[in-house]
């Protein structure tokens, strides 16, 4: 173990290859190859996706089953001293509940060793809007106020890293603004900011890189207009309520406006369409030349898990 | 770095030592540590052929064989057991402090709670008792030993394993119970046997449970102590933090 690491030119900050990691028979990530360099990059996925088995392989705390993982060249399992580049902000809220926040934060910069631990705690506190005057314990903070000691703690160090596991959780929303404004700032100043989501449009304000997760797998990449053209191109999912459903499902069938029709019953059907645009334009006018009655048109899988199971599943 | 070494372990002591010293254990302990004292000093109060024997067979009945296990497994165990169970130990372990001044600061500070938890109900029973001042200097010696060897088991165990009190209770009712009384062979796993050795040795007083010689016992026990803090630090090494 030596006594300094630096790090290595031109290694990415996080550097994923061919991880997986396993926990008896069940697999939370599989075969993930990824590089995070400067900025936010986001881990998008529903709850049980491997979101935060990969965020915690980023930063060491698990070990891969296979593959390997390297924070600025080095093995975050084998050389401890690489912490020193990362922070991390756990999703759970539980701190040390007795000490007020200048004591935690000054206690991660002496574990951090940084040369005045009291001074870089009052520093990250006021950079969090936190009084690191505040003599209430930490016990007594609302969830916003320790969400922002525990990136203070994060942040002590000066970290080129930082790993923030569903950090809006828990937030109002004035206080997710200024969390989302913290985080993006950090990206901007050089750093990797790597949070978890499972909300698109919470991570569409942060203008970041996606990785979208489903099944343990690195699914899709790109921006979150990427995402959002994936959830337009796929196949749409919609169901009707009219007064004769099998007269409609016909037509829709007849004019090749639909690829998939289920009739549920007299007045209610099922279609999967490639454009939603065609299909809603023409929708009224036919139904009018049939006579027919459409009480209701109800998206099915307007959400981020249907875009999810599209990826991985293809449906 | 040593400057920064011991600014880590003094907060990191500090930490552990407020996390672990809950008012419900502390006063648990004391509570039985009145209580043996009160015990020792009725038995003090009757008369006795052999008040050597009668003083031996308290310190390892009320003090080797119950306080001093139970305040290292008490507090032993809390020191890195309520970090894990409140997911909290993830602000200590994704540091780059080494991994021996986390385990010396977790060691140190579950002594700082057991050995007074321990040794001054110890010293007040042979107080109670009359007890001669050889006996009370091997029962401090003796008691002192396996209260250092407990707690750096007992501070490995809760680091090593989510069940850590059920674990050490098995232990000391296997261990400490049991097997001590099966020999040399049997008793050598046994912190209790080893204390007792010295205490018999230095006072002339039998035990079942005593089968060594006193270099011997002391050695034991620096060895069960050295060997926990290693197992320590290599459980901290590989642990996979939550």
């Amino acid at each position: 173990m030596s006594g300094h690491v630096t790090a290595l030119a031109g290694a990415p900050m996080v550097s994923l290859t061919d991880v997986s990691r396993r926990y008896g028979n069940v697999v939370a990530c599989s075969e993930v190859s990824v590089d995070i360099g400067p900025g936010v990059t986001a881990l998008l996925g529903p709850n049980g996706a491997g979101k935060s088995t990969l965020l915690r392989l980023c930063c060491g705390l698990t070990r891969p089953s296979e593959g390997v993982v390297r924070i600025h060249g080095h093995d975050p399992r084998a050389e401890r001293r690489v912490f020193r580049f990362v922070g991390i902000v756990p999703q759970h809220q539980r701190l040390f509940p007795r000490m007020t926040a200048l004591r935690f934060v000054s206690l991660a910069g002496t574990l951090g060793e940084v040369d005045d631990p009291v001074q870089a705690a009052r520093s990250s506190l006021d950079a969090v809007d936190l009084d690191p005057d505040d003599p209430r314990i930490l016990e007594d903070y609302s969830n916003g106020m320790r969400q922002r000691v525990k990136i203070a703690q994060a942040l002590v160090t000066g970290p080129s890293i930082i790993v923030a596991d569903e950090p809006l959780n828990g937030l109002d929303p004035r206080q997710r603004v200024r969390m989302i404004e913290t985080l993006r700032r950090l990206g901007e100043q050089g750093r990797a900011v790597i949070i978890s989501s499972h909300v698109l449009d919470e991570v569409e304000r942060f203008d970041s890189r996606v990785l979208v997760m489903a099944q343990g797998r690195l699914a899709a990449e790109g921006s979150v207009a990427g995402i959002r053209d994936l959830m337009d191109d796929r196949p749409h999912r919609i169901r009707l309520l009219v007064d004769h459903a099998d007269q409609l499902g016909s037509q829709l069938l007849l004019e090749g406006l639909v690829s998939e029709i289920i009739v549920n019953d007299q007045r209610s059907l099922a279609v999967a369409t490639d454009d939603v645009a065609v299909l809603a334009r023409r929708l009224a006018p036919m139904a009018t030349e049939l006579g027919l009655l459409i009480e209701e048109i109800r998206p099915l899988d307007d959400d981020l898990d249907s875009v999810f199971r599209y990826l991985v599943d293809g449906r | 770095m040593m400057t920064e070494h011991v600014a880590a372990l003094r907060a990191l002591f500090r930490l552990f030592l407020g996390t672990a010293s809950s008012k419900f254990r502390v006063g648990g302990i004391v509570c039985i540590g009145a209580v043996a004292v009160a015990v020792a000093w009725r038995l003090g109060t009757r008369p006795e052929t052999d008040e050597l024997q009668r003083a031996a067979s308290v310190a390892d009945i009320i003090g080797i064989s119950l306080l001093a296990p139970l305040a290292s497994l008490i507090f032993g165990t809390a020191m890195f057991g309520d970090l894990a169970d409140d997911q909290t130990l993830v602000y200590l372990w994704l540091r780059p402090t080494p991994r021996f001044i986390i385990s010396v600061a977790a060691h140190g500070a579950a002594l700082m709670i057991s050995l007074p938890a321990v040794m001054i109900p110890a010293l007040g029973m042979q107080l109670a008792l009359g007890a001669p001042l050889r006996m009370v200097l091997a029962v401090v010696v003796a008691t002192a030993g396996a209260t250092i060897a407990g707690t750096a088991v007992f501070v490995a165990l809760g680091l090593i394993t989510r069940r850590a009190l059920i674990w050490g209770i098995g232990y000391v009712l296997i261990a400490e119970q049991f097997l001590a009384r099966g020999g040399s062979g049997l008793g050598s796993i046994s912190i209790r046997s080893a204390a007792m050795s010295i205490i018999t040795n230095v006072t002339g007083t039998d035990s079942a449970v005593a089968w060594f010689g006193t270099p011997r016992a002391v050695v034991m026990l620096i060895v069960v102590a050295v060997l926990a803090r290693a197992t320590t630090v290599v459980a901290l090494l590989h642990k996979e933090v939550a």
